[in-house]
């Protein structure tokens, strides 16, 4: 497997294509921009994106599709039916994708956005924004942060600590750095541990 | 992936899709040569100059760098994190979006170089000198610091650790 990474200087978002080493179909991950660079990194590679995969409906990782549609043929996999006017293939965690030569595991993660997935290919996460090197995903309010930390901790905490983080926003990292350098970390290890249940303040929750 | 040794270090030019766990490299010169998702985790670098070489999502984390210098050299989407710099010089370099999260710097200089979109968060810097450098988003949050210094760099747009004043992404 093969990663390619992209940032757009637009957006701050990373864009990443998975395929082989020596070109063929792809996926592409968080289309945010599409400009000349990221031609080049298909075109000099030899890809053909043939799938699209959307962590989550904002609009700095996902606008290329605009672009991206007049140029290749490809399935969009989200999990909300619509992105940027485009129908998807809508996840859920039942759902796994072959395709391009790879095995695609939607894990759903509550929090951040209504619709935020992480891909997990092979022993490899692509988090969008719910978690970077140093930090976890931004929340509205305590109800959605306290979902978001006991879905990490249940879904993420517990990988191999080899797993690959491939974020929306910022460096690559490990889930092992992450649990030796991420101060948000400590929070989730209380709640994998002792399987602590989440105090919600309901007033700040908007009905 | 298969670990490979100082002979393949050495003698190749591009180091693509490479498992070097655990190397141990002394007293050399490392120039012109291009990784690509090169893994170099738990290496050892004395008295090392890295010179014009490119890294692109290169794995470096627990390392240990003493008497190196990185010189032009170009490293993007890449992990330092967890490393040892003792005595390094990063020189004219484009250091872009790497984490050297939880890294130990002791007498290390950043000279004239883009860290832009880099985190150092809950590192350790001591005697670390970062001049006339890009630091526009670079995250310090968390770190301890003794005798760090920032001349001639651009910190207005970097987050300098004060607790909970770390950038979002959004």
């Amino acid at each position: 497997m093969k990663i390619k990474c992209h940032f757009a200087v637009v957006g701050l978002s990373n864009t990443y294509i998975i395929g082989d080493a020596k070109g063929g179909p792809a996926i592409m991950v968080d289309p945010s921009r599409f400009d000349i660079t990221l031609l080049k990194m298909i075109e000099d590679n030899n890809y053909y994106i043939r799938a699209v995969l959307v962590t989550h409906n904002h609009e700095n990782h996902v606008r290329g599709l605009l672009t991206m549609r007049k140029i290749y043929d490809f399935d969009i996999y989200a999990a909300e039916p619509d992105v940027m006017g485009f129908i998807t293939k809508e996840l859920s965690e039942e759902n796994h994708i072959d395709c391009c030569g790879f095995t695609v595991e939607p894990i759903m993660i509550r929090g951040h956005s209504s619709d935020s997935l992480v891909y997990k290919i092979g022993n490899t996460l692509f988090t969008g924004d719910l978690m970077s090197a140093g930090r976890l995903g931004t929340t509205s309010n305590s109800w959605t942060k306290a979902t978001m930390y006991k879905d990490l901790a249940e879904k993420i905490n517990v990988l191999d600590e080899n797993t690959m983080i491939f974020p929306g926003h910022g460096p690559p990292s490990t889930l092992k750095i992450e649990r030796e350098t991420n101060p948000s970390f400590k929070d989730l290890d209380e709640f994998t541990l002792e399987g602590a249940e989440l105090e919600i303040h309901e007033e700040e929750f908007e009905i | 992936m298969e670990t490979h040794g100082i002979e393949k270090f050495e003698n190749e030019d591009q180091l693509i899709d490479i498992n070097f766990n655990h190397l141990h490299y002394t007293h050399g010169l490392v120039q012109g040569k291009i990784f690509d998702s090169t893994i170099l985790n738990y290496s050892v670098f004395e008295d090392v100059d890295f010179k014009n070489c490119q890294f692109d999502i290169c794995f470096m984390e627990y390392s240990r760098f003493t008497n190196c210098r990185f010189i032009e050299v170009r490293m993007t989407h890449s992990i330092l994190a967890r490393s040892v710099f003792k005595n390094c010089l990063f020189e004219d370099c484009d250091l872009i979006s790497v984490n050297y999260n939880g890294i130990e710097a002791d007498e290390t200089c950043w000279q004239s170089s883009d860290l832009y979109y880099s985190r150092f968060i809950s590192s350790h810097l001591r005697n670390v000198l970062i001049h006339d450098c890009n630091l526009k988003r670079v995250d310090f949050s968390h770190m301890t610091r003794d005798n760090l210094s920032f001349k001639s760099s651009n910190i207005q747009d970097a987050y300098l650790g004060r607790k909970g004043e770390e950038e979002e992404d959004r």
